[in-house]
């Protein structure tokens, strides 16, 4: 990275953390006017060193041209050197720079963080380098098209999104095996939108925007909660609408993680 | 109208052996009804299971206004979950129209042929008690009730032609589960919140596949239903024969168009499914008929962290999931919603994508 940028980056992240209270402040307690949002996606890869995912723009900018009839679209970014604005490095900038980010890109679920990879070979966003929630506007809602990475067969749920949650975020939506890429499936991002925007719950908003019955969808939502009850009431009643009426849970504040899922058992 | 005959034995099964697409690995889950492993295991073997299929066109629906108006009177006395009834707000998008009531919801989409219908407010209320996993409704009691709810609710939305069956496809289950942050915590033990079953249709034997023909009823833990799906159309046989293409030449075509290596090591395809292919209302070419396709769905386990991957082999990976249709007729019909199909054809594929902008780096 050039000097110059991280001068800016930490200029702008100094003058972010000034105000930072004050707008978490507003955030909160307007639980929703226009929120924030942005898109982190990518279809082909440096070198192919991924397979490509033909249908990655349609799902975001369907996403962005839905959802921003009502709010405000803060970016819409490839992955080209995005490691670092996933993760703790700058995510103010981007993913905590809005309430809620959609990302299309392959995923992996592994024994002790996710993944998601980045246009750059060989270089992938990793959960527990990610905290969010905790800087500028703050992220509420990760939402990741992307394979396995709210995997929960294994108990290692937690160990794995623990660090995104314990900055403050407040939901996560994606897949806890696969999501596939497909003409049947490029619209699910506008569907997810339009579902928010019409007061769905967000783990409904989500299930139904991303199933057609054509194809072999695994999708998952997760919460957290100062206990068992706590979180099933956040993970059942949060929506686009009142999400930030729901206290931001950091660090220890999260006693219990908790998901809805929909498997063909 | 010409006569079609099925032809199991067409293809010689020792084919297979020479076949270059990956053996399919585990394509039948637990949740596919037997009609649906059928349809995988019978795809497997002869491809599209007819040495020619008739043709079909999707018959045009009444439009979202009359569909709309419809299911809003007709469920406006009922006192089930699946009810219409009170105060509703209407919004309306390109191609759909929104109604929002209290508790409940309903979309009709395009012609008037794709409508889904929920009411969230009862499957997560106070009645619709969480169940342990193991005391889920059963796929049997999920068809029985299924039927009967199509037969008793949705019979004026869901016609069969003479030679058209209800197949039953597949069972979905909503799961919640979670546990305590503490290390070397158990998690709790997961519970059951609602069942789906999916139909699909079958004409004159022959499975369709895609968004088009399907049917989900989605039920509370009591067995009572609490939303439903549908995307379905009336065909009508337009008397043009579309001879099948071989499986040989299908699976060629499959080797083509995705998007990854098949045949690879690290690629597993999980579903060969051979019928008509009908994308649905929404995204439909309405000049073009419902031909003959295959859906494979196939996932690719990368391993992108050689270390991680040898000290932990549940490690080191990303996967790449895809699923394509792949025209399987010998000659095909122009389809500008399938872009398969255009590419087969050698015909260009429309370009639209935005990608997303570059950062300052």
């Amino acid at each position: 990275m050039k000097q110059g940028t991280i001068g800016f980056q930490w200029q702008r992240r100094s003058l972010l953390a000034l105000s930072a209270a004050g707008l978490l402040l507003a955030a909160t307690q307007n639980a929703h006017a226009v929120a924030r949002f942005g898109t982190e996606c990518q279809a082909d890869f440096q070198n192919g060193w991924q397979t490509t995912l033909g249908n990655s723009w349609k799902r975001c900018e369907w996403f962005n041209n839905e959802l921003d009839d009502t709010d405000t679209k803060v970016f819409y970014y490839n992955l080209n050197g995005a490691k670092s604005y996933f993760e703790t490095p700058n995510d103010q900038v981007e993913l905590d720079n809005v309430h809620l980010t959609y990302v299309n890109t392959h995923g992996g679920g592994w024994a002790t963080r996710s993944v998601w990879a980045m246009w750059n070979q060989d270089v992938l966003a990793d959960s527990t380098n990610m905290r969010l929630g905790d800087e500028s506007y703050g992220l509420s809602i990760l939402s990741t098209y992307s394979c396995e990475t709210l995997k929960h067969d294994d108990n290692k749920m937690w160990t794995r999104m623990g660090a995104i949650f314990r900055g403050g975020a407040r939901m996560s939506t994606g897949s806890h095996d696969k999501v596939y890429d497909s003409i049947t499936t490029d619209e699910v991002g506008e569907d997810y939108a339009d579902n928010l925007q019409s007061g769905d719950k967000i783990k409904y908003a989500w299930k139904d925007a991303n199933s057609d019955w054509a194809t072999d969808q695994d999708l998952t939502i997760m919460a957290t909660g100062t206990n068992q009850s706590n979180c099933h009431s956040r993970r059942d009643n949060m929506k686009w609408q009142n999400f930030g009426s729901y206290a931001r849970l950091r660090d220890g504040d999260n006693g219990w993680y908790c998901y809805s899922s929909w498997n063909n058992l | 109208m010409k006569k079609f005959s099925n032809s199991k034995n067409r293809l010689a099964i020792p084919l297979l052996a020479a076949l270059s697409l990956a053996a399919v690995e585990t394509a039948a889950t637990a949740a596919d009804f037997p009609q649906r492993v059928a349809i995988g295991a019978t795809s497997a073997k002869y491809g599209v299971n007819a040495t020619a299929v008739p043709l079909l066109r999707r018959e045009p629906g009444p439009g979202i206004g009359i569909m709309s108006s419809q299911l809003l009177k007709e469920f406006s006395a009922s006192t089930d979950p699946v009810t219409t009834a009170g105060d509703y707000k209407t919004s309306r998008g390109v191609d759909k129209i929104n109604f929002i009531g209290n508790g409940w919801s309903l979309q009709v989409f395009a012609d008037g042929t794709r409508i889904k219908y929920r009411n969230y407010d009862y499957l997560d209320g106070a009645n619709n008690k969480p169940l342990p996993v193991a005391s889920r409704l059963t796929q049997s009691q999920l068809e029985k009730l299924g039927r009967e709810f199509i037969a008793t609710k949705l019979k004026s939305y869901v016609r069969l032609g003479a030679n058209e069956t209800l197949v039953p496809y597949f069972t979905e289950f909503q799961i919640g589960g979670g546990g305590s942050t503490l290390p070397d915590s158990k998690p709790a033990a997961e519970e059951v919140f609602a069942s789906t079953v999916i139909f699909a249709r079958s004409v004159g034997g022959i499975p369709v596949l895609g968004a088009g023909s399907k049917l989900a009823i989605l039920f509370a833990n009591d067995g009572r239903a609490a939303g439903f799906d549908l995307d379905w159309a009336a065909y009508q046989d337009t008397g043009i024969a579309q001879k099948a293409a071989s499986l040989t030449e299908i699976q060629g075509r499959a080797m083509k168009l995705f998007p990854f290596d098949l045949r690879s090591t690290d690629t597993k395809t999980t579903r060969f499914e051979c019928g008509y292919f009908d994308i649905g209302a929404r995204k439909r070419d309405v000049e073009a008929p419902v031909q003959a396709g295959c859906l494979v769905h196939a996932n690719k386990r990368q391993i992108v962290d050689k270390a991680v991957y040898a000290a932990d082999p549940t490690s080191g990976h990303t996967i790449a999931a895809h699923m394509a249709p792949i025209p399987a007729g010998a000659t095909i019909e122009r389809d500008a919603s399938w872009p398969q199909a255009l590419r087969l054809l050698g015909l260009s594929v429309p370009n639209v994508d935005v990608p997303g902008d570059k950062r300052a780096l």
